[in-house]
Order: C-alpha cells, then structure tokens, then sequence
C-alpha cells in the first residue's frame, strides 16, 4: 500500500474549476438575469399604463400598485399573517401525513392498495368545488382554509415520497440484511436519506400549491387573509389593491420555495444536483 | 460431471469446513417461466482458502455466492456456515457487491462505520478497526471525502473496509473489481492478495477474470450455464504470498490457467 499514492478523481474534482472562471459570476447571473427581465416586464406594464393603452380600471399603473401596497401597509400585513399562518400549517400537516402515508404504502402493498384510490380521488376533486363543504363543516376560522391547504400540498408529497423511498439501491438493502440491522435502522440509516432527494422536490411543489389551498379556502368564505383583500378590491373595482395582494401572495409562495431550496442545500448538500452549483 | 483432477481438499483430512454447499438447487419462479439458477452444486471451503468461482455469464456464480451469504434462499438442499445452517440473512460473513453500494450522503469513515452502527457494535473498539482497516487499505487522507469524490477503486477500497469491519468468518466478493480499469484492478488485486495472506482471511471471490482467479485462489472452480453446475476444481499449487510479476510467469499458474480457460472456451461453445 504504500507504494502507491492514492488517485482522486481528477475529472470531477479540478476541471469545473477550470471553465468556471469567476466563482462569482454564477452567483451574479443567477440574481442578475431575472433581475432584469423583471426589469423590463415593469417597464413594458409601465409603458401600457401611461400611454392609455389600459385604462386603470383593467390594469393599474405601477405606481398605484406600489401606492396601494405601500399606503396598506398594516392592512395587507395583517391579512397576509393569516394567509401566511394558513399556509404554513397547512404545508406542515400535509408534509407529516404525506410522509407518513409514503412510508407505510412503501411497507405494506396492501395498505397502498387500499390507501391509493382514495388518495388519487382527493387530488382530482377540484379544491375549489369541495371548499364550501369545508365551510359548511368547519366554519369561518382557519380551519377550512387550513385544510384546502393541506389537500393541495399533499398529493405531490405523498407521490414523491414513495418514488423516493422506492429508489433506494437494491443492493443497500441487501447490505442492511447482512449487516442485521433493524427495519427502523435500515429505514432512518439508509432509506429515508436515499429517498431525501426527491422528497424535497415534492416538498417544494407542495410549498407553492399550499398557497393556493389557503387562498381557495379563503375565496369561498372568509373575513380575513389575502383571498378576503382580493375579493374585496375587486368588489371595489380596486384593482391596484388587487395586484398589491397577489403580488404578495406569490412572494409568499416564492419564499416558502426558497426556504425549503436552503433546507435542501443543507440536507443534501452530496446530491448531484448541489455539485458545482456555480459551474 | 464433476471431476476433481488434483486432492481435493474436501476429500482430503480436513476438519475446518467453514462454508458448506450442500448439493442444492435454486428455482427463480414467476408467474410466466420458472428459471433453474443452479442445480445440484456442492462446495466446501475450509478456514483461509481462498477461491475463486469462474463461468460464462448467466451460470449462476453470483446466485451460489449470494446463497452462501443467505441473500437468496435455496430450493433444495443446505448450505451451512460453521456447521449452522443458513435459513436467512447471515451476519457472520462480509459481502462485497461489484457497485460499491457506498451511501452517497456519508463520507468515507462514517460509510465503514455504517456496519458498525447497523450492527450496535462497540464504539471505540469499531473506531479503531475502521482506522486500521483505512491505514490497511490506503485511504489515509480520504477519510472525509464523499464517494463521488472518489475514484471507482477508492470507492470498492471503503466498500471492502465496511464489508470487513467486523471481522467476517468469510468475505464473499461478488465480482467487486469487474467496473475498474485495467491498472487499477491488478493493483487492486496484489492488495487483495496481501490482505488475504496478512488477515489469515476465508474469501470467495466470483469473477470474469481468469488471471484474477487464479493469482488470488488457492482454489477455482468452474462453472457451467443453463443450469448452473460446478464443472471442475482446480487447486493452484502456488505459494501463499504471491509476486504479482513472479506468479504471471510460473508454470503452475499457466497450467491453471490454461485448463480453466480451456474447459471455459467449450463451455461456451455448446451455446
């Protein structure tokens, strides 16, 4: 052995360095691009606006958006709290059971047998049309929007959990056989962390959809939340009041995206997808 | 059908028989077809032999291994591992695959102590092997490095070290150097061979390589497809520590050699 100088893989390890150049001009691109095609959609909706070509009443100016969210300021963060509180609620119920439902329809083919119909029944009802039951059922709290929320999110978690869970190597379970270990130690030790990787991308879709779930429930019957402020605007014909509120409602969603995107950079920070991330 | 051309050792005087293939078949059913793997193959290993299993693809050297291992179950006959019949999963033995099966997310010391944590062996004691067993093998530097920052024999090196971190009766290797290069397969191989001498180790190896089999095994066997049968069993005359070079060029290992190749390439053309 010590005649020998052991090799690293030189192609993986030196040559994105090479053609990366700038370690910093990745990072910059990546904040810089959107930056300015965001840049250039303002302009154009600034150009619509002041020439007339839109009257206020069907697109407000950037300006009375700005006006509006700026003037609100306590209004709309009130109402966003609760959508945001709704949402993460929602996210969390749905990201446990969903998990949960993965893992034991990955265990038992009965259990997914007589689990998946009913799952797949409870994702193509549209959310929509089964939130005035929730209301009906649940009252005007949280609860009802808490739990379109959790309907949303938890189809994409439950779908990713088991391919994830599925996609653990073959051979590693063998191992985990010879090595005699537990079904809990093979499961905490080798299957959930296989299955990480694509169960956060499930994660992160159901992030955006919960949004949405909370919003629903918030049209079909409620007195607060931003669903509540849109309903009002546009009975008001308030429209830049409307695009104040969804422009908040979709940083909401990209926020809770970005969080989990930094969970999953820290999570699995050896998962191919985190390699080279600048290159 | 099966001719043992030299003493063999199960005929000979010997009370160590460590693994014990009695005679047994393996049927793959499924609903369509019912595929015989293997049918009526014996084999003993005695303490430190090391052998080598070689056949064509598809004549089940991989299935008798991973029956030894109790991975794969038979469907007539015994196998035995230390006079204990194997009825399921085998914690005795070291399994090494030709994938080395590393976790992605564990850097090389933490995929060795793997072993050590499945099995709630003790810490200190598991930590001080797995550092030997790193300086043993080379890996000295490598320790925090994540698998895909390691080469594909890197990668086997931390594979055998987790496979052997608890002492195995016997290592089974099931063709754990077919994906690596040429230089680096017979580097990996005279390591093998120091291991096995210095470690007074009981391997079985299943392999494509004719050279590899014989410059490693005190013992080959062949094996033949459709089903899966031992051909023969050839003992290497050679001595225990092996010269890379040297053992390239002794007679005996020619001898071995040729005849293995020999009964291999009509194997293969009956197909």
């Amino acid at each position: 052995m010590t005649t020998e100088a052991p090799e690293r893989r030189g192609a993986r390890t030196e040559s994105p360095a090479k053609f990366r150049g700038n370690p910093w001009s990745g990072r910059v691109s990546a904040i810089a691009y959107p930056a300015v095609f965001l840049l250039l959609v303002v302009l154009l909706w600034w150009g619509a606006t002041s020439t007339g070509m839109a009257p206020p009443y069907i697109l407000p100016s950037p300006e009375d958006t700005w006006a509006a969210l700026s003037e609100n300021g306590a209004y709309l963060a009130l109402h966003t709290w609760v959508t945001a509180v709704e949402t993460i609620i929602g996210f969390l119920i749905a990201a446990v059971v969903g998990v949960g439902m993965a893992v034991i329809m990955v265990y038992s083919r009965t259990l997914e047998r007589t689990f998946y119909p009913i799952i797949l029944f409870a994702q193509v009802i549209p959310k929509i049309a089964i939130a005035p039951l929730f209301i009906v059922w649940l009252g005007f709290g949280p609860e009802p929007k808490v739990l379109v929320a959790v309907l949303m999110a938890f189809f994409p978690i439950v779908i990713a959990g088991i391919s994830g869970l599925r996609s653990v190597d073959p051979e590693a379970l063998e191992l985990a056989s010879i090595m005699g270990g537990s079904r809990w130690k093979t499961f905490i030790k080798i299957r959930f962390p296989a299955a990480l990787p694509e169960l956060l991308s499930g994660l992160k879709v159901a992030a955006t959809l919960a949004v949405t779930g909370a919003v629903v429930g918030e049209f079909v019957g409620a007195n607060e939340g931003l669903g509540y402020v849109i309903l009002q605007a546009n009975g008001n014909l308030d429209t830049a009041m409307l695009f104040a509120a969804l422009i908040i409602m979709s940083a909401l969603g990209v926020l809770l995206f970005l969080i989990l995107e930094v969970i999953e950079r820290i999570s699995i920070p050896w998962h191919a997808s985190h390699r080279n991330k600048d290159a | 059908m099966m001719t043992v051309e030299t003493p063999s050792p199960s005929t000979a005087v010997e009370t160590d028989t460590l693994v014990d293939v009695d005679d047994i078949t393996i049927r793959f059913d499924s609903k369509k077809s019912s595929v015989v793997a293997l049918r009526g193959v014996s084999l003993q290993i005695q303490q430190g032999e090391f052998i080598a299993i070689v056949g064509p693809s598809g004549c089940g050297k991989s299935t008798l291994l991973r029956a030894i291992s109790g991975i794969t179950s038979t469907t007539e006959g015994s196998v035995s591992l230390r006079g204990d019949q194997v009825v399921g999963p085998r914690q005795d033995v070291g399994f090494v695959f030709q994938r080395p099966a590393l976790m992605p997310w564990r850097d090389v010391r933490r995929n060795i102590l793997l072993q050590a944590e499945m099995r709630g062996m003790d810490r200190v004691e598991a930590r001080e092997r797995c550092e030997d067993l790193i300086q043993f093998t080379g890996l000295t530097g490598f320790e925090k490095s994540l698998p895909h920052q390691l080469s594909g024999g890197m990668q086997q090196r931390a594979a055998l070290c987790r496979s052997l971190l608890h002492q195995p009766d016997v290592l089974l290797m099931d063709e754990p150097f077919g994906a690596l290069d040429a230089l680096t397969r017979e580097k990996m191989n005279v390591e093998m061979q120091r291991m096995w001498r210095e470690r007074d180790m009981t391997a079985a190896l299943v392999t494509h390589s004719v050279a590899e089999a014989v410059y490693l095994a005190t013992r080959v066997v062949v094996m033949g497809a459709r089903p899966g049968h031992v051909v023969e069993e050839f003992t290497v005359n050679l001595p225990r520590e092996r010269d890379y070079e040297e053992t390239m060029e002794d007679p005996e290992f020619h001898r071995v050699a040729g005849r293995v190749r020999e009964l291999l390439g009509s194997a293969s053309s009956h197909e």
